[in-house]
């Protein structure tokens, strides 16, 4: 069939400025030449016919020629800049530029749809890259305008003010609430590749990792992203107790701390525990690393999880969705064995390196002889010499440790633990370095705590004869602020992103806190509700309502159970509405209305059976006499006083066999 | 439709001749006629409105001809007085005695010729009179004749020297239609034709009192369905719960449109009613009693009565 509606340029600014707003938020992580083309297609849409009228009419060849050309352009530009046609970048790539191809080449009422329809999936693309909340809103307004371009390109006749338009597409918007509800509810979760992400969908999270120099943690600790949010099961510990144990490091070259040599396979040595254990829920962020964080020191392993011989907690596959796990640990706890290979490793440094802290290193050892004593002393010396605790200490040339333990005397957590650990190796202590977070803000309005990424922070540990591997925290001699109350009171104006002038007025700041707190709580809940509800989630949530052991199979047959009513109900709704009659010559006379509808001829809510008729036969001359005949019978029936039960059944007869398909005979 | 009737009655020739004769005076305006006749038909007061010039006085005047009764036309200006038109007490010298000279409201059907341009007090003068068919002066009632039409002409509110009619008053009406322009083809042949107060002058009657009479009573006797008393009902409740308008329709105006829709039925030579009768004279009908909350900003707004037509199912 011709497409009969031309597009007016109405349509086509709507449908360019739904488009547009769906895929600007990929703008920033498309190379520029996309959102550029993309724009420029629409813009050409809209501009072109202002300038020539006929112009999509006209010289149909040519024109076809140029749009095969740049449609062939615009893949090749995509292949040449990213080297790939698969992924979800170079999909979201293509997909916008598709989009602009479109409207660009769209005349008819066809285009106009398939547009829309690419707009609405260029929507969903955005939840490809972030899934928060004001995501969702910007999603939500979006639809709302697209739909609202389909009900302009719909309303022919120009009823609707622009208000009611919103009004109505909204509306449209609200109603479907309730299927979204038990789609998200009932729509089997699966574990499996089909819910996979593409692999290029991880990259850029910040993080605590397996390698640290100076700087890498104090880069880490300007970011106000949550690591992780913590529930406790009873009280939050002390401040000074949350140490998060990440990553251990063992190997250095005298900058840069590496974990080493992969020694997982090693069963860790038994730890024995004392005193009560804490339990509490970790819902991490995703990290795109393996390590789980919990506090020192874990008692019980989550599935799917193992601890390393330095008692790392990792996962095999790298998190790469929000995760929650439980844990329990223990705060008081002895590892009293280790084998030899882990003491060897604990004591290399690299050959002729930190020549003055060896020297220190002897004259410790020389004085106190006992490996406790000269721990003792050390920290001693670290609080007796002047260090200061900074986020931007001063470069330092040369040897790194010795510059920063005689030079400097000016560092950060990463700074005091490494150079501790070298200190206590250059003496013979066995010694390594634990990375992770301590601390963590609560959070009171839901009674969690909150780790951030500026909760990063380095530690020691050493081992010890009669008490194996304990825990040394440089930081807390030379800043026990920063473990007793956090690092914002350690480092005032460093780095939290507190709006100026907030700090000085004293309400403004709590007032600003609170808000802080609500969002996160928010985000917590949207996190665990609706982004983290994952196959385990479901069964919870699922035999609460009473469906116990359920699998995805009788899942989907309740999800279709459930949809097969609610669209039963709406459109027995709808269709009592339309009848809305007891009436039997009403009834009749409404499926004569639908076999005409059927042929195209749909009668409107408020025209008249005589009207009707007469606009169906002067359009139709070989249905009129059936169609007049049909019509004197209801209109006799239901309006006039003289009629008598013969001629209700004439009137069902004469409907049962009207055809509205007599054309053909003709 | 009329397959059950019995021979065409006289007086239905008549009306279709009476339109005719119309017809040839006010050009290309079938469907305003047949809307006034129907408003005569039905016992109520005709007002027509529009600019100056387009033929509503002609097309009153050729009204009151073809109906064949005696009308007097009174032209409404704003220093027009009640007395004017209801008349008033002469002191007799011969007999000491007050006399009443009865105004020209004593008539089967008046021309209240610009009705908008006399001041409210005058104009609600014709309250009485067009309400109760009855004229009290001097506290003393006295009947008009059984057959008693206003047809009034107005200018629209917004010119200069109007006053416009008060709601109460415009409620009198049954029905307020508008002429408009004529099309081309009229238009051509009111140019080359005659004059029009020559034609006028020749008209005959077409209706006679009695024709008249019988009309108005099958008026009475057209069926009205349920089916229609609900689709009626449905308007009403609209036009009342939509907020589209700043006032539902009144029960009066509810029994204004059923009678309307009657007498178009009978001037259709039907005995019952359909919707599309009451669509048809619904437009003249609410006309002047239905407006909008806000104004429609679109130039092609719909006018109430369309509005509310397009909004409501039939039942």
């Amino acid at each position: 069939m011709e497409t009969k509606e031309q597009l007016n340029l109405n349509h086509i600014i709507w449908l360019a400025l739904g488009v547009a707003l769906a895929s600007l938020p990929h703008w920033q992580r498309l190379p520029l030449w996309i959102p550029i083309a993309h724009i420029s297609l629409l813009a050409a849409r809209i501009y072109i016919p202002l300038q020539l009228p006929d112009f999509w009419s006209q010289q149909k060849g040519t024109i076809n020629i140029i749009r095969v050309l740049i449609m062939f352009a615009g893949v090749a530009g995509v292949y040449g800049s990213f080297g790939s046609l698969t992924g979800r970048d170079v999909g979201v790539a293509l997909l916008v530029l598709l989009a602009g191809f479109k409207i660009f080449e769209s005349k008819g009422k066809r285009d106009f749809y398939i547009s829309t329809y690419l707009g609405y999936f260029l929507i969903i693309t955005n939840f490809f890259y972030t899934q928060t909340i004001p995501t969702a809103i910007y999603m939500m307004i979006i639809i709302i305008i697209m739909t609202t371009g389909l009900v302009a390109f719909n309303d022919t006749e120009q009823q609707l003010t622009l208000i009611k338009r919103f009004k109505f597409s909204t509306t449209l918007l609200l109603q479907a609430v309730p299927i979204l509800l038990i789609l998200f509810a009932l729509f089997p979760r699966v574990n499996g590749p089909l819910w996979g992400m593409p692999k290029d969908a991880f990259t850029s999270t910040t993080g605590i990792d397996d390698q640290m120099s100076p700087g890498t943690i104090s880069n880490l600790v300007q970011s106000r992203d949550v690591a992780f949010r913590v529930t406790f099961e009873d009280t939050i510990p002390q401040q000074s107790k949350l140490y998060w144990r990440g990553p251990v490091l063992w190997q250095t070259d005298g900058r840069k701390w590496t974990s080493g040599k992969d020694h997982s396979e090693q069963e860790p040595a038994a730890i024995e525990f004392i005193g009560q254990a804490t339990r509490y829920d970790i819902t991490i962020e995703p990290s795109n690393k393996k390590w789980l964080f919990g506090l020192e020191m874990v008692s019980e392993l989550p599935a799917n999880t193992f601890f390393t011989n330095d008692y790392q907690l990792k996962t095999h596959e790298p998190i790469r969705k929000r995760q929650a796990y439980t844990l329990s640990s223990y705060s008081s706890f002895h590892i009293n064995k280790d084998d030899y290979s882990n003491l060897e490793r604990g004591l290399t440094l690299p050959e002729l390196s930190h020549p003055k802290t060896r020297e220190l290193a002897s004259k410790l050892r020389g004085q106190f002889k006992k490996p406790t004593l000269i721990v003792q002393a050390a920290l001693e010396w670290f609080k007796s010499e002047d260090f200061v605790y900074t986020l931007k200490p001063p470069l330092i040339s040369g040897d790194m440790i010795d510059g920063f333990l005689f030079n400097t005397h000016q560092g950060f957590c990463e700074h005091y633990a490494a150079a501790f650990t070298v200190l206590m190796r250059a003496a013979g202590i066995p010694a390594r370095i634990v990375t992770g977070y301590q601390g963590g803000e609560v959070n009171p309005l839901g009674n969690y705590l909150i780790v951030r990424q500026y909760d990063a922070h380095a530690w020691a540990e050493v081992w010890l004869e009669e008490q194996g591997w304990v825990r040394i925290d440089p930081t807390a001699i030379v800043s026990p602020v920063r473990i007793n109350e956090g690092i914002d009171d350690a480092i005032p104006d460093a780095i939290i992103n507190i709006p100026l002038g907030l700090k000085n007025n004293a309400m403004a700041y709590r007032l600003w806190q609170k808000m802080r707190n609500t969002v996160d709580m928010v985000n917590y809940q949207w996190a665990q509700w609706v982004l983290g509800y994952g196959p385990e989630r479901q069964k919870r949530f699922l035999s609460n309502l009473g469906f116990k052991a359920i699998n995805w199979k009788t899942l989907s047959f309740y999800l279709f159970v459930f949809l097969g009513i609610i669209v039963a109900a709406i459109s027995a709704y709808i269709f009592k509405r339309t009848l809305n009659t007891t009436e039997p010559a009403k009834i009749y006379y409404n499926k004569f209305c639908a076999k005409l509808a059927m042929a195209g001829f749909q009668r409107k809510s408020y025209e008249g059976p005589v009207d009707y008729a007469n606009r169906v036969s002067t359009m139709r001359q070989d249905l009129r006499t059936d169609i007049q005949n049909i019509t004197n019978l209801y209109v006799l029936i239901r309006y006039c006083s003289k009629f008598n039960d013969n001629k209700l059944f004439q009137l069902k007869a004469a409907i049962k066999s009207f055809t509205s398909a007599k054309e053909t005979s003709n | 439709m009329n397959m059950n009737e019995p021979a065409i009655a006289r007086h239905i020739i008549n009306i279709d001749k009476a339109i005719d004769a119309i017809g040839n005076i006010i050009l290309g305006k079938e469907n305003a006629i047949r809307l006034a006749l129907t408003c005569l038909i039905a016992k109520g007061h005709l007002l027509i409105e529009d600019t100056p010039g387009v033929g509503k006085t002609t097309l009153a005047h050729t009204l009151a001809k073809v109906l064949g009764l005696d009308y007097q036309r009174i032209q409404f200006t704003s220093d027009l007085l009640p007395a004017d038109i209801l008349g008033v007490s002469v002191y007799n010298r011969d007999t000491c005695k007050f006399n009443f000279h009865p105004g020209p409201i004593f008539s089967n059907i008046i021309l209240a010729d610009e009705i908008n341009r006399a001041t409210p007090r005058t104009q609600s003068a014709l309250l009485e009179p067009m309400a109760e068919h009855q004229v009290t002066v001097e506290s003393e009632t006295r009947d008009l004749p059984e057959l008693f039409f206003v047809i009034a002409t107005q200018n629209p509110t917004n010119q200069i020297g109007t006053f416009p009619l008060p709601e109460s008053q415009l409620d009198r009406f049954l029905m307020c239609i508008e002429l408009g322009y004529p099309d081309n083809n009229a238009e051509r042949e009111l140019l080359k034709g005659k004059n029009r107060k020559d034609l006028l002058a020749d008209l005959q009657a077409s209706l006679s009192i009695t024709d008249l009479l019988k009309l108005q009573q099958q008026v009475e006797q057209v069926h009205v369905s349920d089916a229609i008393l609900d689709y009626l009902q449905s308007l009403l409740d609209y036009s009342r719960t939509s907020g589209s308008y700043i006032h539902g329709l009144s029960p009066r105006a509810g029994i204004a449109i059923l009678s309307a829709a009657k007498a178009w039925a009978v001037l259709n030579s039907q005995q019952y009613i359909l919707p599309e009768d009451v669509q048809a004279v619904l437009p003249s009908v609410i006309g002047h009693r239905l407006q909008f909350v806000y104004e429609v900003s679109d130039k092609q707004a719909t006018k109430p009565a369309e509005h509310l037509i397009q909004h409501v199912v039939i039942p």
